[in-house]
């Protein structure tokens, strides 16, 4: 039985009066997964991936990362966890790699495997050279590759990325799916969402579609879009009720 | 319709003042907290509202009633000019919004004039609030006029464009000749401060000059300041005791001449000074001993230091009360100030004699009053949350308690304001000979109210955040918090001085509530949790 890393149970968020950004929302992701998470704009996928970083509170439900409640050890939970917001705004006036150290310090990574990792995962992404710029002189696509190493830094066990591949230059996009492969067969987990369908179908064991706040459907792949493509799946799904 | 740059000044308050946003939201908790900053704005303002019209009948009392408006004019005019040399050239360059606003149909002047309105507006404000309590007050020592009225409301209107355009011309000459080096930020902080430091000493220098040939009364004192430091002013007086009328419209006439003068001027530059602060030059590569580990609280800590160090706004509006105390030390220690003193009380014994016990034994209490007011003037912390603007997500996600990150924000503001109030504090003491129990309360209080400036601050800025800025000087200087502090700070140490007249008692209760608040914030700390 595969260890459980991720589980979320009746989720629910209202922005405002009555609002349901997210509505009742359950579903687990295990050590291994790739986890996909698809729907429209607005369909409340930002707003279940922010919550179960812990950093948007929420109105119902629970949320437990590793077996530890959301809400009640926040700490202990955002230990095991990076998180890569779909624009990240790193801090611009640290150099990339005064803002790795900053991240090791904070997730307590020793200088050894930190020195170690950041020269994997720099020079993977080919931004080694630029590490002693201020982040403020990056592109879109290497401000993302630095908060990729620095989600890196501290293997975690549950990755929750929200668009990870948007900005990011083709060898960059394999060199993640590689990674993202890599840390699953060492028992870490991998939540993000995309709009790329492509992608969620050759990269995610597992899908969750996501409508109007509601899970439309979720499980493994195989099981979701049965003979059909998933861009055929996703269109039937956004044309029925929630169920 | 509407001039372009009258509505791109709009947008921009909308964004400042976050009225629009309170009106719009859907989430009570948003126009709750509009509500409570609004509120607790209104009391701050109220309480100077009531300071401003006791000096003002103090000052007519004195004789002084046509010397009145000029000299509130002139000294709003030079508060509104450090202010706005405080937030420097940022509310002109690097905006967020500059490619969006520079891709619309709008020419460069009218995007230039709308960021210059923008400061006036918001300097304006604080004008008015200055200058209806002392018309008030004019009015009813020197009887209502029209005329008068149609004068000092002119004369306010346009007070502080001539501040505001020679301040932010300044700061923009400072601006273009750093815009193209790596550490621009630090650069323009500490350039910014050297000019702050040379503007107070030629002003301190003039007024001094001017004072040994007055009469030594407080007409020379406000005249000091209407003619010397801010000469405009002087026309208004002109026009206000009838001997010319000419004087408004030249006050008017060089304010409007000297704004439309700057927006032409500024105007081929803009871009050019924008794109050289946006291009971040060469490469540069790591070398293996640039990674270096250490705790999470000193992590956060050289963070904090590093974000005040590179953004020359935060660093002046940061450090600027640290640096007029640091400034008063030195000023000190070439002063006899225990023979001024000794010659003051020596005069007083016969006119005054009450003064003479205030001289003798008051004088540490006293200046423990001010030493709140300077203190308060900074307070990065009050802003420092705010500053985490879009990138806050990031920090809310790292497995830190609260507490450990709301105490890295606030030790910058508490060892940078107790580095400052120390020195002076020792100076003052040494200078002045002072007992025992002067030492310890003026040296207690610079530590104790040091401490709770960055404790406090970062509370109030907790409850009043504001993410959404385009610059970052609309947190670190026209803020909720920050305003709420800066002026609480005045008006609890301006009592706190007066009330030391009477003896140390207002000053040690102040310290004995700030360590009361400060150990039990600290305490709430560990139970709060960060969102975003």
């Amino acid at each position: 039985m595969k260890e459980k890393i991720l589980e979320i149970r009746n989720l629910s968020k209202s922005y405002g009066k009555g609002k349901k950004a997210v509505d009742d929302l359950s579903l687990d992701v295990y050590a291994g997964d790739i986890y996909g998470f698809i729907g429209q704009n607005g369909a409340g996928k930002t707003t279940t991936l922010r919550a179960v970083t812990g950093i948007l509170e929420f109105d119902g439900g629970e949320i437990f990362i590793d077996g530890k409640s959301v809400k009640k050890q926040p700490v202990a939970c955002k230990a095991v966890t990076a998180y890569i917001p779909d624009n990240p705004d790193l801090y611009e006036y640290l150099t990339g790699i005064q803002y790795l150290n900053f991240i090791g310090d904070m997730f307590n990574v020793g200088k050894a495997e930190r020195s170690a990792r950041i020269e994997k995962y720099a020079d993977m992404f080919r931004i080694a050279g630029d590490l002693g710029s201020l982040v403020s002189a990056y592109s879109h696509g290497m401000k993302q590759k630095l908060a990729i190493i620095g989600a890196l830094l501290h293997a975690p066990k549950l990755m929750v990325l929200d668009e990870p591949f948007v900005g990011l230059d083709p060898e960059a996009a394999f060199k993640l799916k590689q990674v993202f492969r890599e840390m699953c067969d060492a028992g870490s987990a991998i939540f993000f969402s995309t709009h790329v369908l492509d992608v969620a179908e050759k990269l995610c064991n597992k899908i969750a579609i996501i409508k109007g706040g509601k899970l439309m459907a979720s499980g493994d792949i195989d099981a979701v879009r049965g003979d059909e493509s998933l861009e055929s799946v996703f269109m039937e799904v956004l044309e029925k009720d929630a169920r | 319709m509407r001039a372009k740059w009258i509505l791109l000044a709009k947008i921009q308050l909308m964004g400042l003042l976050g009225f629009n946003r309170a009106r719009k939201t859907d989430d009570p908790s948003v126009r709750r907290k509009a509500i409570g900053g609004a509120v607790a704005f209104a009391i701050v303002s109220l309480i100077m509202l009531a300071y401003i019209t006791l000096f003002a009948i103090v000052f007519c009392g004195l004789g002084l009633t046509e010397a009145v408006p000029a000299t509130a004019i002139a000294l709003a005019a030079v508060i509104t000019f450090f202010f706005s040399l405080l937030q420097g050239s940022s509310m002109l360059f690097a905006l967020k919004d500059y490619d969006a606003v520079m891709s619309l149909p709008v020419s460069r002047r009218a995007v230039i004039g709308s960021r210059l309105l923008v400061s006036y507006l918001v300097n304006l404000l604080f004008c008015l609030g200055v200058m209806i309590p002392v018309t008030a007050v004019y009015f009813v020592f020197a009887g209502f006029s029209f005329g008068a009225l149609a004068t000092i409301f002119a004369a306010t209107l346009f007070a502080p464009l001539l501040p505001v355009v020679v301040a932010t011309a300044l700061s923009t000459l400072l601006t273009a000749l750093t815009a193209g080096l790596r550490f621009k930020g630090l650069l323009q902080g500490i350039l910014g401060l050297l000019m702050l430091v040379a503007i107070f000493l030629l002003s301190f220098s003039l007024s001094f000059a001017m004072q040994t040939d007055a009469t030594g009364n407080l007409t020379a004192a406000a005249d000091v300041l209407a003619q010397y430091i801010y000469p405009p002013a002087q026309w208004i007086t002109l026009t206000l005791s009838g001997e010319g009328v000419w004087g408004i419209f030249a006050f008017i006439g060089v304010s409007l001449a000297a704004a439309a003068l700057f927006v032409l001027f500024i105007a081929p530059f803009y871009s050019k000074i924008n794109a050289a602060l946006l291009n971040h030059g060469a490469r540069v590569a790591y070398k293996k001993g640039d990674i270096k580990s250490s705790s999470a609280f000193f992590s956060l800590l050289r963070k904090e230091f590093k974000k005040l160090f590179s953004s020359s706004s935060y660093l002046m509006n940061g450090v600027a009360g640290t640096l007029l105390l640091i400034i008063a030390g030195v000023a000190l220690l070439f002063v006899d100030a225990k023979s001024v003193i000794d010659l003051l009380i020596s005069e007083s014994e016969a006119e005054a004699p009450f003064l003479v016990e205030v001289l003798e034994n008051r004088l540490p209490y006293m200046a423990a009053g001010l030493l709140i007011v300077f203190t308060g003037m900074s307070c990065p912390a009050a802003s420092a949350l705010s500053l985490e603007g879009s990138s806050r997500g990031q920090l809310f996600a790292m497995p830190v308690s609260t507490r450990t990150i709301f105490l890295a924000k606030s030790t910058p503001t508490f060892l940078l304001n107790a580095i400052g109030s120390l020195f002076v504090s020792a100076v003052l003491c040494a200078k002045l000979g002072t007992s025992a129990d002067g030492w310890t309360i003026m040296l207690g209080t610079a530590v104790v109210f040091s401490a709770f400036t960055g404790i406090f601050g970062i509370y109030l800025n907790y409850k009043f955040p504001k993410y959404d800025w385009k610059t970052e000087a609309a947190v670190v200087k026209q803020s909720a918090p920050v305003t709420i502090f800066t002026l609480g700070a005045m008006l609890l140490g301006f009592a706190v001085c007066a009330l030391s007249v009477l003896g140390w008692y207002a000053v040690v209760a102040v310290d004995a509530v700030c360590i009361v608040l400060c150990v039990t914030l600290i305490a709430h700390f560990g139970k709060l949790h960060l969102y975003v």
